[in-house]
């Protein structure tokens, strides 16, 4: 069971308007429970100033102990998730973009348990970004990435054919306001895809898909993409 | 307010039943260590292609927008040299083929290396009444369709053809195509008969296309 629906995007900050703002969205949620249907949400929420400064990146599968909101830790986790594609071979090269599916089983939000992304098809990605005082800076999410996936023939396969799109679970929210939006790979280059305001939590669920607009020589094809939240 | 004492009592009651649903990939830094390189996660990507053999000769998919799929309506290609002509040893075109003029498509996409394509037939082109005319007397040319390169064809022969190998680029994809027009040759006088047809006498020749 996850938690219900919340409220999204810019929630003020500091513990007690967390609370106050859930509970808000809660009885938003009550509310609108019959009528809402399936939408695509950014969420951003600002958290309270604290020491020690803190960055937080998370993509896919590893470990949080408890939720950030109700007071739990962040922590590393060394899994590398994937995402793959085995294309269909009368689809090898039609054009049509192929979905690609993680093997994350997570999609509840490490802020607050939330179900946000929706496994296997989406990603998810969040993190903050804390200092130890009040600011209006923010930073990047970049990601650093070779050149091209490779197989065991030594064939390779652009990165530039891998875009995303973006989205989440929740009642309200639009794309053009998720902090880690859609784009395509930039290959064998780093690239920043999403920005993390000072004192903000923040999180997306990203869909991938393979461009297959050619046909490539017959292979496993894979490659492995750094993402990077790096404070000032 | 008392609706909203029970509503907060829901909310309780939820949060308490809530599993700890967040182990995610995850880095945290702290501190000094909050500068470059900062918090890190990586996710794999993986795609797997599997091999394709397309072949097609005559009728078939449009493979020029990469619709590669099976089709299977076989060609018929036709001669009939007039009683003037028979054995004069000047070639006789052909009628049918999807192009038509005894001209077939002829295409090969495949992505894994070499392709060796032939051809066979079951014997000599047959009337039903014991005559027979070589396969050696239908010729094929290959010209230029889509391809910078003209796709080779197999010389027909009474069984197996020859094997001619399609040298495959670094990238071991081939796209190749080309217009394949039959001929008969005509430099023998047969007797008289209508031979091979539609999969009968002998009249249905087998391409075949492999790679490793």
């Amino acid at each position: 069971m996850s938690p219900p629906r919340r409220d999204t995007n810019q929630r003020p900050g500091g513990a007690g308007w967390h609370n106050a703002s859930r509970l808000a969205g809660l009885v938003l949620c009550v509310a609108l429970l019959a009528s809402a249907s399936h939408t695509v949400c950014a969420f951003t929420v600002t958290i309270a100033a604290a020491a020690p400064k803190t960055v937080y990146l998370q993509v896919g599968v590893g470990g949080f102990t408890g939720n950030y909101n109700a007071g739990g830790t962040p922590g590393n986790n060394a899994t590398v998730n994937k995402e793959s594609v085995a294309v269909a071979a009368a689809a090898v090269g039609n054009a049509t973009a192929q979905a690609m599916a993680t093997d994350s089983t997570v999609g509840a939000s490490s802020y607050d348990g939330f179900a946000f992304c929706n496994v296997p098809a989406q990603l998810y990605i969040g993190g903050f970004y804390r200092t130890t005082t009040a600011g209006g800076g923010s930073v990047n999410v970049t990601a650093t990435v070779p050149a091209a996936l490779v197989d065991a023939g030594g064939d390779t396969l652009s990165f530039a054919r891998i875009s995303w799109t973006t989205g989440g679970n929740g009642p309200t929210g639009s794309t053009s306001t998720q902090p880690f939006p859609a784009g395509v790979f930039a290959a064998g280059a780093v690239q920043t895809v999403g920005a993390i305001a000072q004192n903000q939590w923040a999180e997306s669920c990203w869909t991938f898909s393979y461009g297959n607009t050619t046909i490539p020589a017959a292979g496993t094809y894979t490659g492995r993409v750094l993402y990077t939240l790096t404070a000032p | 307010m008392r609706n909203s004492i029970i509503l907060k009592g829901l909310v309780a009651a939820a949060a308490a039943v809530v599993p700890l649903l967040c182990h995610a990939e995850s880095n945290v830094q702290t501190g000094a260590n909050t500068a470059a390189p900062g918090a890190t996660a990586h996710v794999d990507f993986q795609i797997t292609i599997p091999k394709i053999l397309y072949l097609r000769v005559g009728t078939g998919s449009s493979y020029t927008t990469g619709v590669l799929s099976s089709v299977g309506t076989v060609d018929l290609v036709s001669f009939a040299p007039t009683a003037a002509q028979v054995g004069n040893g000047t070639a006789v075109a052909g009628t049918g083929g999807d192009q038509t003029n005894g001209v077939e498509t002829a295409a090969v996409v495949s992505n894994s290396g070499n392709v060796t394509l032939n051809a066979t037939a079951t014997g000599a082109l047959g009337d039903g009444a014991g005559d027979s005319i070589a396969y050696t007397q239908i010729t094929t040319t290959a010209t230029t369709l889509t391809s910078a390169t003209a796709l080779p064809a197999p010389t027909l022969a009474n069984g197996a053809s020859a094997n001619v190998v399609i040298t495959a680029p670094p990238t071991k994809v081939i796209i190749q195509d080309a217009k394949w027009t039959y001929a008969y040759a005509n430099t023998t006088t047969p007797p008289a008969g209508t031979y091979g047809g539609v999969n009968v006498n002998n009249g249905r020749v087998v391409y075949t296309a492999t790679m490793p």
